[in-house]
């Protein structure tokens, strides 16, 4: 065992490339306090009974795990559809800035839904559609409007044409149909009469009515609704001259009538009473989630609690350092550095004074008491002992003495 | 093409200076990556490493370097003992190195250049080509990989030696 050629990674024995857990990857870990995720699991087990589709958010400052929740709620959807029967789309909703045409109004949040679709995803729900079982006696179009309940008939039938003319045969460009969906103006031409479309998508109302409409051919094909899961929804908070009509989009999809189209909104703030204007103001979606600004927890959950004491802090800690850990390489490292009985293959490099008092450091600040802080402190320790091998030629450890020098600016 | 969709450009000339002259006027600077074999102290070029160091200085920007060892190469003398002057600054050797990579973060969106040119006098007049990356859009992950790389992956490879650290995170 030379130490000096040694990677991080070997060093700590570690079952990925970086000390770091990544949102998506990992998306099946999560760590911390088991209340909060109960929480926000009973609520979207719940919103599926009640609204037919989730439709909730939660709330959390930076580094409190905000998107690896909403990757852990996919992943969830994904392994565990008897419970939970939704596709999700991840997207993040910053930048949103109205002084950039291309960045304000519900037309580039609308832009940002179909991008996290997909044409996969639509071509897939559309060739789904043309192979349901029955006895179909009118052409595709005519059959996909029929299932369509949003918007008036020429929204309807321009819907079905465009999706059944470019998303059943990969015939020809779907560009034109991508212009049209995304609400863009379509020069004269032949591609524009070749969408067959009767009407653009002007405002707003067309564009959630499209995504809406999705969400019922999505749900009679594979009876399943569709779920967004908006990250960085603190970028509502931007949201100034049109907030009429992103209110207004926001409460489509919160209504009643709605059931296939859920969302998942995820904000920065510490606390619920943070959730964006446009949102909470007036508070009719509010009211359709079924809370008011007194109760408004119960549908945005808040992420602080997931590591809240010194008991969620050890526990993170312990289910991070055995998570990441390659235990077979770990407990040979042991052995041949000598270290039998310092300490611990899920622990390694740590001794268990280190991590404890890394408990103690690490919870005394709010700033400091999240996942991400947590992690960084930890892979900063990790890569100043391997440093310090590297130089010396020999295995060592995260002492106490070592944390502290390394966790000393906190 | 959307404005989330335009973060990436070539830069054919120049080298690193359309990167140093951003980060010298960039707003809330938060970390700095400079990654480049060759380092020189840039003192015949308008914008010379005291003037960046000066600006890691004045902002309290935490800068990461990764450079070849001045035993390697010599040219890198100069600029070395300039780093070590710096209390922001943390320094790595790494003799294999090759990659030339500078990643900003700052307000709003990062951005970095990822490219041929070293972080000499003679790259802002060679032929150099490079990519500046803004942190927007799918950017935005290209920044983070970047950085990353420079403050993570190249420092905990194995022919990758710690010279100095910052004070904060010096190791007793």
């Amino acid at each position: 065992m030379d130490v000096t050629t040694m990677e991080l990674r070997d060093y700590c024995c570690l079952n990925r490339p970086r000390f770091r857990v990544d949102p998506e990857s990992d998306a099946e870990w999560y760590f911390g306090n088991r209340q909060v995720s109960e929480e926000l699991l009973s609520r979207i087990r719940s919103d599926f009974d009640i609204r037919g589709i989730p439709k909730c958010g939660l709330i959390g400052r930076f580094g409190d795990g905000k998107t690896h929740t909403l990757y852990h709620i996919k992943h969830l959807f994904e392994t565990e559809s008897e419970n939970y029967p939704a596709i999700c789309f991840v997207l993040g909703l910053a930048p949103y800035d109205e002084r950039i045409p291309d960045l304000g109004g519900w037309r580039y949040i609308h832009g940002k839904i179909l991008d996290a679709m997909g044409e996969a995803f639509l071509r897939q729900v559309v060739q789904d559609f043309d192979r349901l079982p029955g006895d179909r006696t009118s052409d595709l179009s005519e059959e996909m409007g029929k299932v369509f309940r949003f918007g008036d008939e020429n929204l309807k039938k321009s819907l079905a044409n465009v999706l059944s003319g470019y998303f059943l045969r990969e015939t020809k460009s779907t560009l034109p149909a991508w212009q049209w969906l995304r609400g863009s103006k379509l020069e004269k031409g032949s591609a524009a009469q070749d969408l067959a479309a009767t009407k653009s998508l002007d405002n707003a109302e067309d564009m959630i009515n499209v995504i809406m409409n999705v969400g019922n051919l999505v749900r009679r094909t594979c009876d399943k609704g569709i779920v967004f899961l908006m990250d960085e929804a603190q970028a509502l908070a931007d949201v100034s001259k049109r907030d009429v009509e992103i209110h207004h989009a926001f409460l489509q999809l919160a209504s009643d009538y709605n059931q296939d189209v859920g969302m998942v909104i995820a904000y920065f703030g510490a606390g619920v009473q943070q959730v964006p204007k446009v949102l909470a103001q007036p508070p009719d979606i509010l009211s359709r989630l079924g809370v008011t600004q007194q109760n408004i927890d119960e549908a945005f959950i808040n992420l602080i609690r997931v590591i809240n004491t010194k008991d969620d802090v050890r526990s993170f800690i312990d289910s991070l350092l055995a998570g990441m850990k390659d235990e077979e390489r770990a407990k040979q490292r042991i052995e041949e550095a000598g270290l039998t009985g310092k300490v611990t293959w899920q622990d390694l490099p740590f001794t268990e004074d280190a991590i404890a008092r890394a408990v103690e450091v690490l919870y005394q600040n709010e700033q400091t008491r999240n996942a991400r802080m947590i992690i960084n402190e930890l892979a900063r320790a990790a890569a100043a002992a391997y440093h310090r091998g590297k130089a010396t030629g020999q295995y060592v450890l995260v002492d106490v003495s070592l944390l502290d020098a390394v966790t000393q600016r906190l | 093409m959307r404005w989330e969709e335009r973060y990436v450009s070539v830069v054919y000339e120049g080298g690193h200076s359309l990167f140093f002259q951003r980060f010298v006027q960039a707003t809330d600077a938060t970390s700095l990556v400079i990654v480049s074999p060759w380092i020189q102290s840039l003192d015949d070029e308008a914008l010379s490493l005291r003037d960046i160091l000066w600006t890691i200085q004045k902002c309290g920007v935490p800068t990461t370097v990764i450079m070849r060892s001045p035993d390697k190469e010599p040219l890198n003398r100069s600029s070395v003992v300039l780093f070590e002057g710096s209390p922001f600054v943390t320094l790595y050797y790494n003799n294999e190195l090759h990659a030339k990579v500078y990643v900003c973060r700052c307000q709003p969106f990062g951005f970095a250049l990822l490219g041929s040119a070293n972080l000499s006098g003679r790259a802002t007049r060679a032929l150099e080509i490079g990519l500046m990356v803004e942190g927007k859009g799918a950017g935005r992950r290209v920044i983070e990989e970047l950085e990353t790389l420079g403050k993570e992956d190249i420092p905990n490879r194995a022919g990758t030696v710690l010279r100095k650290l910052v004070p904060d995170r010096h190791i007793s």
